[in-house]
């Protein structure tokens, strides 16, 4: 039987993560993701899920140790926060390049400094060109709707990729929401067991990881940016799937808000597009022609999608959660990719860029007002003197 | 061919830490007489090869032209025009001849005769684009007395090395490469060791040699097939045959089977496994010569002095030579 | 055992279960199947790939090895290729303590949820003195400390000696290595004593039951301490002694003469200690002095004798600590055991 609860994000991940049936999985602390551990702490103890529970002496330990098990055989889980994402960065590219389906939940935090317990994407996107799958939940369901997604699409046979499923801290983690607990039938329907075609086992001797030459290390990129390429036409595939297995209708990619005949829209990821849309429904009330396109994969990225999506707008602006401090614009990594995916387009929208929430800070709902007013200029103006905002710190004005 | 005309690639095959010094000296000395002679040059080593280890055969290479070097981050040298070896082993176990220019020169360090050289070279391609083969008497440099090998892109303070100066004075009277008073004029030069090499070359011309034969064009790219990192294990008691170490041998070990007794101490002493004893054979030890690299452990623990270490040169036959 | 002793281990845990294993006796009955066969671009004369070998020796087939980045990774799969017929897989330098542990926990959920019927394998992490003393120390503790069922061991030539000879908390004081050399500003080159491997893992590890130091130059005794230490249930740790000839600086064929040569200055002592309790494997009865030690490499051909003697003084140190008199000159230690 399905279940409705209504809970946080972090316990959210640790109902799918049982769901899943994981075999061993690697904690330890840090806010705002913790919560997460907790919960599997408990199911472990209290014999809901059978699984070894290993509490690493630090966030490298805690993806070495998922690394060994997964090579192993293991069914592996994760996460982190902040710092802890970034100390463990070094083993990032060992888990993706040598193809281990390894899932590691991000709470999203503010780097140090600020440190801020806020959420920010900044930790999760500078591992963005690690190889790994990555998107974010909006909302408790999401994030758990994502882990069973993710262990799907990672562990396909063709794929053998890690994932990041993200969630932002605090807004996501922490404040309880609805959630449809999956029947136990449902999840064994769409998740099978984790099965490798390789794995370490003295009955079966291989060895992983060999040294190799400069001329042999191309072929071994290339066939990295394959898979990350197969994993694009495979996600709507698993997420399909999914929507018929549990009832749920999302769309691979770009989960659009209003977007019929809408004029200017929000481009972002994770929780800012949920007020986001209520701010839509009171300009929409207002006759203001707004909406939102949430975007559910950052990697792989969507160029195509993007295209055709955004290039239907006579605005996007984009809600970025980080900043790249010196790259183009002077603004995050969604605006060098939209950008970027818009080049080619036919027509191509006006872009402008909201430095919004930065260090966990609140987007209002009359920030949303002011971004969409600033839009509406932007549509109107013969040129854009100004593209780049720091929501909050200065006038939301192009003139 | 070269990248570019006017272009003279050196390649100095040596052994592993124990050589990396001399080759270093070699290379690097014709590079800096070329310099003072107004050419462009390079000198360095080869960066694959390295971290180098005691014994393999690694490369250094000097690249001498009239023009600027349109090509300096080559891994390689594809066509070495001029080809040293620091022993003699080293043409039995390597493809010394690979990519060689039309015309090359292959200089050994030997106490051989250089015709014992051109009977090492039997069985490698492109054997009729080599001119002659060259040896030079400049001694064993094996100098392990500080911890040495590849310098990893450090300096290094060493004085001139007698072997190194005098192979430098016999690719010089060899190739004409750089003028002798080039090499002499260099500060801190080794004069005597240097003009000692130029004028004890002995030299043999190929017989072999086509004067109109013409070099494969190089491919642009190197590997190209997909690559697994998940690769299968060998079986137990067999070998790995992707690194196949024979090369590695100066000397190899023959064993007195009649003095020896099968107390195994050499079977257990030997890092590379090659060793097998069966009290009840003829051939008590049994050597595995495809892989021994001739290090030496097994002459020095046994207890009964059985195994002798004899000049690998002298053997036709044992050594799986790598193409690298 | 001596009073600055009492440190190490206190109780024995009920849990423990010292199991039982196959000791070899002499070479004549060593085994003989090989898991770590020839082919590999490690040094003529290489300590470590003698150590991987006797490892793999005495493990036997029912073994999967985890090998941190070093020598004993670059050197043996250069390239795309490896010399381990039993499962093998490489890890960061900094993570071999974690990694195995991960195997560890793989193998231990997948047994219990009836997805592995096997035998529990050795599961071995081979990790150089800096990927277990220096970087990865971190990951080795935490391994150490939750108890999971699996062997460390360190081969130890006392260098970063992938990257062209480093030192790391393993090399001796005086080593000349290209990060300690000699100069006119500090003559002896590597000013700092060595970490205390075995102390450190022992001292604060209580789920550790079996440390042992070996050396490549007492190869049965090597063989079978590894195979004690993976028949107790737990966590075990072994330090052994793998003399370098490239860092090092001897020739290439020295190898075993060296190890004895530390053994017999006291440079090197081989041990071990179960639940708490000490025991010397070999140790001389009388000490050589150290400059044989140092006259035999050139790493310490710039000593004088004054540094000579502090070396001397810190092995006399090293020898009281663990209960051995035995110094140059004066009168019986505990009897060497002898097992080739």
């Amino acid at each position: 039987m399905d279940k409705s609860v209504r809970i946080s994000g972090c316990k959210a991940v640790a109902e799918a993560v049982k769901a899943a049936n994981v075999d061993v999985i690697a904690s330890y602390p840090i806010r705002p993701y913790t919560g997460t551990m907790v919960e599997l702490a408990r199911m472990v103890a209290e014999g809901e899920l059978d699984a070894e529970f290993v509490y690493a002496e630090g966030e490298h330990a805690q993806l070495s140790i998922v690394l060994g098990a997964s090579a192993a055989g293991a069914r592996v889980f994760t996460g982190s926060s902040g710092v802890g994402v970034t100390y463990a960065f070094e083993t990032y590219s060992p888990i993706a390049g040598e193809f281990h389906p390894v899932q590691c939940m991000i709470g999203n935090r503010t780097l140090d400094p600020p440190g801020d317990f806020g959420s920010e994407h900044t930790e999760a996107l500078s591992a963005r060109d690690q190889g790994w799958i990555m998107g974010w939940a909006a909302t408790p369901q999401e994030a758990y709707d994502n882990t069973l997604i993710y262990y799907r699409l990672g562990e396909d046979p063709s794929i053998m990729l890690p994932q990041f499923p993200c969630q932002d801290g605090y807004f996501v983690t922490h404040i309880p929401g609805p959630v449809v607990l999956a029947d136990q039938a449902r999840v064994r329907e769409f998740l099978p067991a984790f099965k490798p075609a390789r794995k370490l086992d003295p009955a079966a001797p291989v060895l992983m990881g060999p040294q190799c030459r400069p001329d042999q290390g191309a072929a071994i990129e290339l066939a990295r940016s394959e898979v990350m390429k197969r994993a694009r036409v495979r996600i709507p595939q698993v997420v399909n799937e999914f929507n018929t297995v549990f009832g749920r209708s999302y769309q691979p990619f770009l989960q659009g808000y209003r977007l019929d005949d809408a004029e200017m829209v929000f481009f972002g990821q994770g929780a800012h597009t949920m007020p986001a849309r209520l701010a839509v429904d009171k300009l929409r009330s207002q006759g203001v022609k707004a909406g939102v396109v949430q975007l559910r994969f950052m990697r792989p990225f969507p160029t195509d999608e993007v295209t055709e999506c955004l290039s239907r707008f006579k605005v996007v602006g984009i809600l970025e959660n980080s900043n790249s401090f010196g790259s183009v614009y002077d603004a995050g990594p969604l605006t060098a990719e939209v950008h970027a995916a818009l080049y080619y387009a036919e027509a191509r929208p006006r872009i402008l860029t909201f430095l919004a929430g930065l260090g966990g800070e609140n987007i209002r709902l009359n920030d949303y007002i002011e971004m969409t007013r600033v839009m509406a200029e932007a549509a109107q103006a013969a040129g854009l003197k100004k593209r780049v905002f720091w929501v909050g710190f200065e006038p939301l004005t192009i003139a | 061919m070269p990248t570019q005309d006017n272009l003279i690639e050196i390649t100095v095959w040596y052994r592993g830490v124990v050589e990396g010094r001399l080759a270093r000296q070699i290379a690097g000395g014709l590079a800096d007489a070329a310099e003072r002679e107004g050419k462009y040059v390079q000198a360095f080593e080869n960066y694959v090869d390295l971290p180098d280890r005691v014994y393999v055969p690694c490369r250094a290479y000097a690249r001498i032209s009239r023009e600027p070097i349109a090509e300096p981050y080559l891994y390689e040298n594809h066509n070495p025009y001029i080809v040293v070896c620091t022993d003699a082993a080293l043409v039995k176990g390597c493809n010394v001849l690979k990519g060689i220019e039309p015309g090359g020169t292959l200089i050994v360090n030997t106490s051989q005769e250089p015709e014992t050289v051109l009977a090492l070279l039997r069985g490698l391609p492109r054997m009729d684009l080599l001119s002659k083969v060259v040896t030079l008497d400049a001694g064993l440099a094996h100098q392990p007395y500080t911890p040495q090998g590849g310098i990893e892109g450090a300096t290094e303070k060493a004085s001139a090395m007698r072997t190194a100066s005098m192979l430098m004075g016999a690719i010089a009277k060899a190739t004409g490469v750089v003028d002798l008073k080039a090499l002499l004029s260099g500060r801190g030069s080794d004069q005597a060791a240097i003009e000692a090499g130029y004028h004890g070359v002995k030299e043999l011309a190929n017989p072999e040699y086509d004067a109109t034969a013409q070099a494969e064009p190089a491919s642009e790219h190197g590997y190209r097939g997909a690559v697994d990192l998940i690769i299968p294990a060998p079986l137990p008691n067999t070998a790995n045959p992707g690194h196949i170490t024979s090369n590695y041998r100066i000397f190899r070990p023959v064993v007195d089977q009649a003095a020896c007794t099968a107390c195994r101490i050499c079977w257990v002493s030997c890092p590379d496994a090659c060793i097998s004893v069966d009290a009840d054979k003829d051939e008590k030890v049994r050597i595995e010569l495809a892989y021994c690299k001739g290090c030496g452990i097994c002459w020095e623990v046994c207890p009964r002095h059985c195994i002798a270490a004899q000049d690998e040169v002298n053997y036709t036959d044992g050594v799986v030579r790598i193409t690298y | 055992m001596p009073d600055n002793m009492k440190w190490l281990g206190a109780e024995a845990p009920t849990e423990t279960k010292q199991g039982t294993f196959e000791r070899i006796r002499s070479l004549r009955d060593a085994p003989s199947t090989e898991y770590y066969v020839p082919g590999h671009r490690t040094c003529a004369g290489c300590g470590p790939a003698l150590a991987y070998r006797l490892t793999a020796l005495a493990a036997g087939k029912n073994t999967i090895f985890a090998g941190p980045t070093g020598c004993m990774y670059v050197a043996n799969t250069s390239y795309l290729c490896g010399p381990w017929a039993v499962p093998w897989m490489h890890t960061q330098i900094t993570n071999g303590g974690a990694v195995i542990s991960g195997i560890e926990a793989a193998f231990q959920a997948a047994t219990r949820k009836g997805n592995y019927s096997g035998e529990f394998p050795n599961i071995i992490c081979f990790a150089g003195d800096g990927g277990t003393s220096d970087i990865g120390l971190q990951a080795l503790s935490g391994c150490m400390y939750r108890g999971h069922d699996v062997l460390f061991i360190c081969y130890d030539n006392e260098s970063y000696a992938n990257t062209g000879i480093q030192t790391s908390p393993m090399t001796p004081y005086g080593a000349n290595t290209t990060f300690t050399p000699p100069g006119s500003v500090i003559p002896e080159g590597k000013r700092q004593f060595p970490k205390d491997l075995v102390k450190m893992v022992a001292a604060g590890h209580p789920a550790v039951k079996y440390l042992a130091t070996a050396s490549v130059a007492y190869p049965v005794d090597l063989m079978n301490k590894v195979r004690k230490a993976l028949a107790y249930k737990g966590p075990t740790f072994m330090h052994i002694h793998a003399p370098c000839p490239k860092g090092w600086a001897f020739p290439a064929s020295k190898t075993i003469e060296i190890g004895k040569l530390a053994i017999e200055t006291g440079m090197w002592t081989n041990y071990e200690i179960e639940s708490g309790s000490v025991r010397v494997t070999h140790a001389p009865r009388k000490r050589k002095p150290v400059v044989h030690y140092v006259k035999a490499q050139g790493r310490f051909g710039h000593l004088d004798e004054d540094m000579i003697g502090c070396l001397q003084v810190f092995v006399d140190n090293k020898a009281a600590e663990l209960g051995l008199s035995g110094a140059a000159g004066e009168s019986a230690a505990p009897p060497a055991e002898e097992e080739n």
